[in-house]
């Protein structure tokens, strides 16, 4: 008999993760829940053993034919391809940009291939890793840095490393260092042209980004406090700023130009920037004029004309990134946003306080958003209903992959369906990253998207599974549906609901004679009840976590 | 933020009966008889250029900052010249072909320097201030201006009255429950049919919002499904260049076509962000939104649909001198479209500030067109709107012209200033 309301353990789980299965709940219950926190909280460098074997196996298909003019020059290909690309160097990745650009040896087709074996890469961990919080932060940190493959191939070759060394290194780490890293990522560079920034006249796109979006959030933002062109910054040096303004946003932009990323750039005729599709500092591309940010002079830090050391050369940029980064507009913004991915709409105000002062407390530390984390892994809220979060559209097709131990299989289908989703990795066109409120995810097409995405993708190979089980020990639908509704939502659901469910398996000719009363094919019975399960995902008990 | 969702939405039965009237007439009347014209708000995300999209590319001050990126008035591709507004020369971009023949055949207006007059230069702040239909000096409320407008309008509604051609409902239409966003309705059904649908509503019979947003799902789904059973193909090659918002468009002319009841539509396009290599890009959003309106019009017309307006806006335009990256940072005063056959088209309103130091407000294009006074014309005299102050209560009604229609007993919102 199922019970009435989901356990502690299956709220807890659900909510910082990708989707509690009985797998996950039974090793909760053996480790103590300090024991599961700790694993979950200090995963290795790489990923476990089973995911790291699916990533090495995992191939997906590229075809193209052959060119041999102006255009290009290149040979037909089709094949089943290892995701070779999540190892490559950004040297490495740097050379396929070239060959696509420069030398027209490649088609573009292997440039957006980069981006599909990330995407690929990300789906088989958020599904298959055992180090789910750690997936879970990588997730949400993508999501708040988020870039769009849309902008193009200057944004996607280096996708690998961005996912790997930006997101991966430091998802429970520094967050400060995370930003740097950020910064400094090619992907990011490009993505928001601080990368094409010029002494002239900054591009300020990037600067007013980490501030509004990555750092002190929207509600620092104060408007335009003195008119941008006429002259230094209104705030006297030593103000302690209680958020940003127009004014620093345009000295964050001048104080950050200069970092670009080595694509060969002709800078004299005698001098060209390195082509190593990694971040570099170019002198000549850096404004001088920066005053003051966030009430701290800036002028101070320029570095000297000829200046050779890169370290000093660039300590305007780190001094913005530092100054935005542990502001206390910051800590507020990002573990509201973190509380928000955890809990819903309306989080515990005791515990996104405490997690601010976690954060602000540990703001040094190498462990400070591991340290955040565990503030809401421990709190007592984590495990109390009620279960408020609307389920995003990407989460839900993992979660139902994981109830029903599917494997995702990295084909055009399932970017497909990720994609008519809506909630799909580096598809969001904008730098906010896709919406976390309970109302943007409760729209009509929304619903039918997931839905539809559900009913079809065991029939479609994106999941790969079988469902049937060769030694099943039971003929009674209700033992059977209360298995599945075990599985996937771990709860009795409404009555009306398991009434209709149990109407179609008793009339349903594939589960009768998987039940042992009918004829029907084996494949038959597989497909209802692919049917069945995929019809159980869309009660509300799954919706809601 | 928590809004009540009162449940809005009538069933399939009660849109059907909308269907009355007489065929080749479709025009759907308001409770007291009054002609009332499907309102097609296409928002352009992300701060379309409007001096690049209506250029005065004669004045000096344009040319000398925006040297690079300019719309010329000479040359291989000089802008397409529309109208004068107080003594400056305006040139539609030279891709944007189709608009200027709708603007030659009067069905299209233009508004310059309108807008958000707002200090704010983010788009997600100006987006959410503009949607929810305030500006800078207001406190923001929590429902958006179509919402207000549909709540205000009286007379009941069928449950498509008002749509978003998306798959997520805009922030404009927060607050009204019966809102319905249908992407594209060639796709709109559940996998399977009647047997998983009836089983879906039937494990979501509660109040939470996930159960509610999944009964008005189904209920939305079965009206389109038995409405484009009854439409004969249309395979009329009207000129859509394709893509999203050409999706959108036919989606509309089809839920039109079912007569369900349509009577508010929202759209987005997207892409116009142009901090970098702007004249390429902006000319592909430009041609895109330009050939999207002229097969729009001639689908329409082809349909007899006489009575649509469709307004354009833009959270704000963008900086008047370009930037290093021969692109532009976002701006202050941006423009607006307004197309249809109700519109008194081939002339440019508003008032046109110049771009003297002196007359730029906080170094760009000043906005001297509140855009809640075009909206406000708009509702009262093409959607039978009476209660403008309930829509925008600081803004006082002030009609420009634009579109012609009776707006007797209007009451406008009072001026905050």
């Amino acid at each position: 008999m199922l019970p009435e309301t989901p356990s502690p353990e299956r709220i807890a789980i659900n909510r910082v993760t990708f989707g509690a299965r009985d797998s996950d709940i039974a090793k909760a219950q053996s480790l103590g829940w300090t024991g599961w926190v700790e694993d979950q909280l200090n995963p290795p460098v790489g990923d476990d053993p089973l995911t790291a074997q699916l990533l090495k196996d995992a191939t997906l298909r590229i075809t193209y034919g052959e060119r041999n003019d102006s255009q290009g020059t290149w040979p037909a290909v089709d094949e089943d391809r290892p995701l070779n690309t999540l190892s490559m160097t950004g040297e490495e990745l740097f050379k396929i940009y070239d060959d696509v650009n420069r030398t027209r040896t490649l088609p573009t087709n292997e440039i957006n291939r980069i981006a599909e074996e990330v995407a690929a890469a990300t789906w088989l961990r958020n599904t298959h890793s055992q180090y789910q919080l750690r997936e879970f932060m990588v997730d949400f940190w993508h999501r708040h840095f988020n870039v769009a493959t849309a902008e193009g191939s200057l944004v996607i070759f280096t996708l690998p490393v961005y996912d790997q060394e930006v997101m991966r290194d430091h998802a429970l780490g520094n967050f400060t260092d995370l930003v740097n890293a950020n910064a400094r990522s090619t992907a990011m560079l490009f993505y928001l042209d601080n990368a094409v920034s010029r002494a002239t006249t900054p591009n300020e796109n990037y600067a007013r980004e980490l501030l509004e979006l990555h750092t002190m959030g929207r509600d620092a933002y104060q408007g335009v406090t003195t008119p941008p062109w006429s002259g230094p910054g209104s705030a006297p040096i030593g103000t302690k700023s209680v958020g940003f303004s127009d004014q620093d946003i345009l000295q964050a932009s001048r104080a950050l130009s200069g970092w670009t990323v080595g694509m060969g750039q002709r800078i004299s005729s005698t001098r060209s920037l390195a082509t190593s599709g990694k971040f570099v500092y170019e002198s000549t591309y850096h404004n001088r004029n920066a005053t003051t940010f966030l009430g701290v002079n800036l002028a101070t830090l320029q570095p000297a004309a000829n200046l050779e050391n890169q370290t000093g050369a660039i300590a305007q940029g780190n001094k913005v990134i530092e100054l935005a980064a542990q502001h206390e507009k910051t800590a507020v913004f990002v573990v509201g946003k973190i509380a928000k991915r955890i809990f819903g709409d309306d989080p515990p105000k005791a515990v996104v306080d405490a997690a601010v002062k976690t954060w602000l407390d540990n703001s040094e530390s190498p462990e400070q958003i591991k340290l955040v984390m565990r503030t809401f892994l421990m709190s007592p809220e984590l495990m109390q209903g009620p279960q408020t979060k609307v389920r995003r559209p990407y989460e839900k097709v993992i979660a139902f992959a994981r109830a029903t131990n599917s494997k995702i299989r990295p084909t055009r289908l399932v970017s497909t369906a990720f994609a008519a989703t809506k909630d799909a990795l580096f598809l969001w066109g904008t730098p906010n990253g896709w919406p976390d409120d309970s109302e943007y995810w409760l729209s009509t097409t929304g619903l039918m998207t997931q839905w539809n995405t559900n009913l079809t993708a065991m029939a479609n190979g994106a999941l790969s599974v079988t469902l049937r089980n060769e030694s099943l020990q039971t003929n009674s639908v209700s033992a059977l549906l209360d298995d599945w509704i075990g599985r996937i939502i771990g709860y009795q659901i409404s009555s009306a609901g398991y009434s209709a469910l149990r109407t179609m398996a008793a009339q349903s000719t594939g589960i009768s004679s998987y039940l042992g009363n009918g004829t029907a094919s084996v494949q038959t019975q597989e497909n209802e009840l692919r049917r069945l399960v995929a019809l159980i995902s869309t009660a509300r008990e799954f919706a809601y976590r | 933020m928590t809004l009540s969702r009162r449940d809005l939405l009538r069933t399939a039965t009660s849109s059907a009966a909308l269907a009355t009237v007489a065929p080749g007439l479709k025009v759907a009347f308001a409770a007291d008889g009054v002609a009332k014209d499907v309102l097609v708000v296409l928002y352009l995300r992300f701060g379309s250029d409007g001096l690049q999209m209506i250029a005065p590319a004669g004045d000096a001050n344009y040319i000398s900052n925006r040297p690079t990126i300019r719309v010329r008035t000479d040359g291989n591709t000089p802008g397409l010249g529309v109208s004068t507004l107080q003594g400056t020369d305006f040139y539609l971009n030279p891709v944007a072909t189709d608009l200027k023949t709708l603007f030659d055949q009067k069905k299209l207006a233009i508004v310059h320097a309108a807008g958000l007059r707002s200090i704010e230069r983010s788009h997600f702040v100006c987006q959410e201030q503009m949607e929810l239909g305030a500006n800078e000096n207001e406190k923001v409320t929590s429902d958006g201006w179509l919402s207000r407008h549909v709540n205000a309008l009286e007379g009941k509604r069928s449950g498509l009255s008002t749509v978003a051609l998306s798959s997520n409902n805009p922030e404009s239409l927060l607050g009204y429950s019966g809102a319905v966003a249908i992407a594209n309705t060639s796709s709109f059904a559940v996998s399977g049919g009647d047997p998983n649908a009836n089983i879906i509503r039937a494990l979501n019979g509660g109040k939470s919002g996930y159960e509610t947003t999944a009964v008005e799902t189904l209920n939305s789904i079965s009206s389109v499904q038995t409405g484009l059973r009854n439409l004969a193909v249309d395979s009329t090659n009207y000129g859509y260049p394709g893509g999203g918002l050409t999706t959108s468009l036919r989606s509309l002319i089809s839920l039109m076509k079912m007569n369900v009841g349509i009577e508010v539509a929202h759209i987005d396009m997207g892409g116009w962000d142009h901090h970098n290599n702007l004249v390429a890009e902006f000319g592909a959003r430009a041609t895109e939104l330009s050939r999207n309106l002229g097969a729009f019009t001639r689908e329409l017309a082809g349909n007899n649909f006489n009575n649509t307006t469709l307004v354009t806006m833009t959270e704000f335009g963008r900086r008047f001198r370009e930037n290093g990256s021969q692109g532009t940072d976002h701006g202050s005063g941006g423009y607006m479209f307004v197309l249809g056959n109700n519109v008194n088209g081939g002339k440019m309103y508003g008032v046109w500030p110049g771009l003297a130091a002196n007359q730029l407000f906080n170094g760009d294009l000043d906005v001297t067109t509140d855009y809640r006074t075009v909206l406000g014309e708009i509702l009262a005299k093409r959607q039978g709107a009476k209660r403008l102050d309930k829509v925008f209560p600081t803004t006082k009604y002030a009609p420009l012209g634009i579109v012609n229609g009776d707006d007797a007993g209007v009451i406008g919102g009072s001026s905050s200033t």
